[in-house]
């Protein structure tokens, strides 16, 4: 295992310390999120506000980023969340990841406040915090522009007019549309009086074994390639997902109050409005979208809650809505999804014209995006809604009945999870919240997949009807583990085994991968092993924050109101089973009856050590 | 009898239509695959596996219910659905 380097931040200091990563924190969880999250549970002490200058943003970096790895593009953004209070955590896409490491740095802690608008800027192994008045109050666009206009060829990582404001989900972003999306991450560098963080190196990232490097990366594209699913995920992009769902009978519609939606919205309706398909860094997937409204995007996330969430069915509608998210530096699954709850919540009289200051309700492109200015700004109603499922304080009580979120994060993608119990149990466990990246089960929707396979894949006792609860909690725990890995590694989990396909990269092209790479043997197990560990540390983490077995919920209505429409007509998730599949995920987690992590395991975690 | 065959994308894209009706014998969902691959080879190409089985990656609904057995009989007037699923972000 080679040395890799970190750095700690004092904005409030406006100091630089920095260290080598300890070799123990390697092996134990590799990187990227993994050592996010250790340092998350290190750093951060019990009881902060999220917006205190005591609060970290980790911004970090896994073994295999900017290698020649396909997809090695992502890096994760960590801190403790401004939208939830527990764990924020949030996995980007793009080329800035590659850029810091190219730069020295895997891991860059920023802690305390700086004091007037500052960026900090990574430059061959160097680090400064600058003065960032000429960026404040830019777009994310803008910023990145002059940034680069005035520093030359450099990656940046940067927050919006939302973040600036503390918009509770203002997301950072990189590029057009790359976003670590959820959990405010933007906010938490807004509060930070930083505006970017910018990475430029000209040294690349050191390969062990280069020749078997080459040679693995050209059997690992012909099995990639080889797929069914890359050419589809290349040429249409998530945004195909749509139609799935929806014939599927489960796409979030008018904050799910219905559950099938318009084929306006199809894929092949996007082809007309799209330039050409682009990539992140190292990656021939190349699955995202430049349209032709001066943007990127849509993803399926913006299709579905943009549009069906919002009762919108016009695509052109749709993007631009999606490019002012990007614009403002907004998350696009929390603002889609607390803009459908308010539609609600007019509705059913709630909440009233004396807290919105004029109607609102599904259906009004141009209310939905003026919406989405007045949040970034926290102007008159968008102050409320800036503070996402937290507005409930202002909503009152019987408003968190219709608010589709878990442990106040409102829920990641369009997909309404009562028909497939599994996608249910995902989203109420997983450490940041209602989120389908950290452990959906996404092959529950390959109906037809033979009984041996799917044990093979999950685990023994997984079952194939997806509607029925029993086996589903194997499922999570599989899915939980390896993207815990991948998103430690540095790769996409779009090519992960498991999310798209059973036929993409499992433990054993990790293990390949990490060997050429670092020259350090990782076995499979213990690759498994440190998923584990990081699901285990997010725990910890969790629970240090106030999160208990009864967080590990699902909304109200997922209980109680049966979808009304399609194939998954008449489907609602039933507490026994819930209840069940919980109790069981628990047991394979190791977990005590009330979901704690035991004590030793905890001492186990903790024996990785704290900072050097 | 008269059997209606709804294609999501990629699927339609392997003959360019998303609704095909078909006249067929009577029979099950596999009959009814086997025939329309032979009639659409192009489609026949993205629906089957290597051994000629249904590849395991292609649901199918007949009418409202998602089916992981195909040996189920259509009837008159029935709508079989046939697509891939994907995940994302
Ligand atoms: S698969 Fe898509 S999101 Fe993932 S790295 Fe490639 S282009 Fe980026």
């Amino acid at each position: 295992m080679y040395d890799r380097k970190m750095a700690i931040v004092d904005l409030s200091k406006g100091k630089v310390k920095e260290y080598t990563i300890p070799k123990k924190w390697q092996r134990g969880f590799l990187g990227g999120r993994g050592i996010n999250s250790y340092l998350l549970y290190n750093l951060i002490e019990k009881g902060i506000d999220p917006f205190s200058p005591k609060n970290v943003l980790v911004l970090g970096v896994g073994p295999l980023g900017g290698t020649l790895a396909p997809s090695s593009s992502r890096f994760n953004a960590s801190g403790l969340s401004p939208e939830t209070g527990i764990l924020g955590d949030s996995n980007c896409g793009g080329f800035f990841g590659p850029e810091l490491r190219f730069a020295g740095f895997d891991h860059l802690v920023l802690r305390g406040k700086s004091k007037k608008p500052s960026y900090v800027n990574v430059q061959d192994g160097e680090i400064e915090i600058r003065d960032a008045k000429d960026y404040w109050g830019l777009d994310t666009y803008e910023v990145q522009i002059s940034l680069r206009k005035d520093l030359g060829d450099v990656e940046s990582v940067v927050t919006g007019v939302a973040g600036e404001n503390k918009v509770r989900m203002a997301c950072l972003r990189t590029g057009v549309k790359n976003a670590a999306g959820r959990c405010g991450m933007g906010a938490l560098m807004g509060s930070k009086n930083v505006k970017a963080v910018v990475a430029s190196g000209v040294n690349g990232v050191k390969v062990e074994h280069p020749q078997r490097m080459l040679e693995l990366m050209e059997e690992i594209k012909d099995y990639l390639m080889g797929s069914k699913i890359t050419p589809i995920l290349g040429s249409q992009g998530t945004p195909l997902l749509y139609e799935v769902s929806n014939a599927l009978g489960a796409i979030r519609t008018k904050n799910s109050q219905l559950n099938v939606w318009s084929d306006s919205l199809n894929a092949e309706e996007l082809e007309q409005h799209v330039e050409k398909m682009i990539s992140c860094s190292s990656c021939f997937t190349h699955c995202r979208h430049r349209n032709k409204f001066d943007g990127e995007g849509p993803e399926y996330t913006a299709v579905g809650l943009l549009g069906a969430n919002l009762g919108l069915d016009h695509y052109p509608d749709i993007i631009k809505l999606n490019n002012t998210c990007n614009e403002l530096g907004l998350d696009v699954s929390s603002a889609g999804s607390v803009l459908g709850w308010a539609f609600e919540l007019y509705e059913r009289g709630i909440i009233d014209k004396k807290m919105t200051g004029q109607e609102i309700g599904f259906g009004d492109f141009e209310l939905a995006n003026d919406l989405l200015h007045k949040i970034s700004r926290r102007e008159g109603f968008g102050d409320i809604l800036a503070e996402s499922s937290q507005a409930a304080k202002k909503f009152g009580p019987k408003s968190k009945d219709y608010l589709i979120a878990v442990k106040n994060l409102p829920q990641s993608d369009p997909h309404d999870i009562r028909y497939i119990k599994a996608f249910g149990l995902g989203i109420a466990t997983a450490s940041r919240g209602a989120d389908h990246l950290r452990s959906r089960p996404t092959i529950e929707i390959f109906f037809r997949l033979p009984q041996e396979v799917k044990e093979q894949i999950y685990g023994k006792g997984a079952t194939t009807d997806p509607t029925v609860y029993d086996g589903k909690a194997q499922a999570v725990h599989f899915s939980d583990n390896i993207f815990a890995t991948i998103d430690s590694l540095g790769l996409c989990k779009f090519i992960c085994h498991g999310f798209n396909s059973p036929h993409y990269l499992k433990y054993e092209h990790f293990s390949k991968l990490l060997y050429a790479v670092t020259g350090s043997e990782f076995k499979e197990k213990e690759l498994e092993n440190i998923g584990k560990r990081i699901i285990d540390t997010e725990r910890l983490f969790n629970f240090k924050h106030g999160v208990t077995a009864k967080d590990d919920t699902l909304p109200k209505r997922y209980f109680d109101d049966p979808m009304k429409q399609g194939v998954s007509k008449g489907h609602r998730i039933e507490r026994k089973g819930f209840d069940k599949m919980k109790k069981e995920y628990y047991k394979l987690r190791k977990w005590d009856e009330k979901g704690r992590v035991k004590p030793q395991r905890k001492k186990h975690i903790e024996s990785h050590g704290g900072l050097p | 009898m008269e059997i209606t065959l709804k294609l999501l994308k990629p699927l339609k894209d392997a003959i360019g239509k998303d609704l095909l009706t078909l006249e067929v014998e009577e029979g099950t969902v596999t009959s009814l695959l086997q025939h329309v691959s032979k009639e659409y080879p192009e489609l026949g190409k993205e629906l089957l596996d290597d051994k000629g089985g249904l590849d395991y990656r292609v649901n199918v609904i007949l009418n409202d219910k998602p089916l992981n057995e195909l040996d189920v009989e259509v009837n008159d007037g029935d709508q079989v659905t046939l697509f891939i699923p994907v995940s994302g972000g």
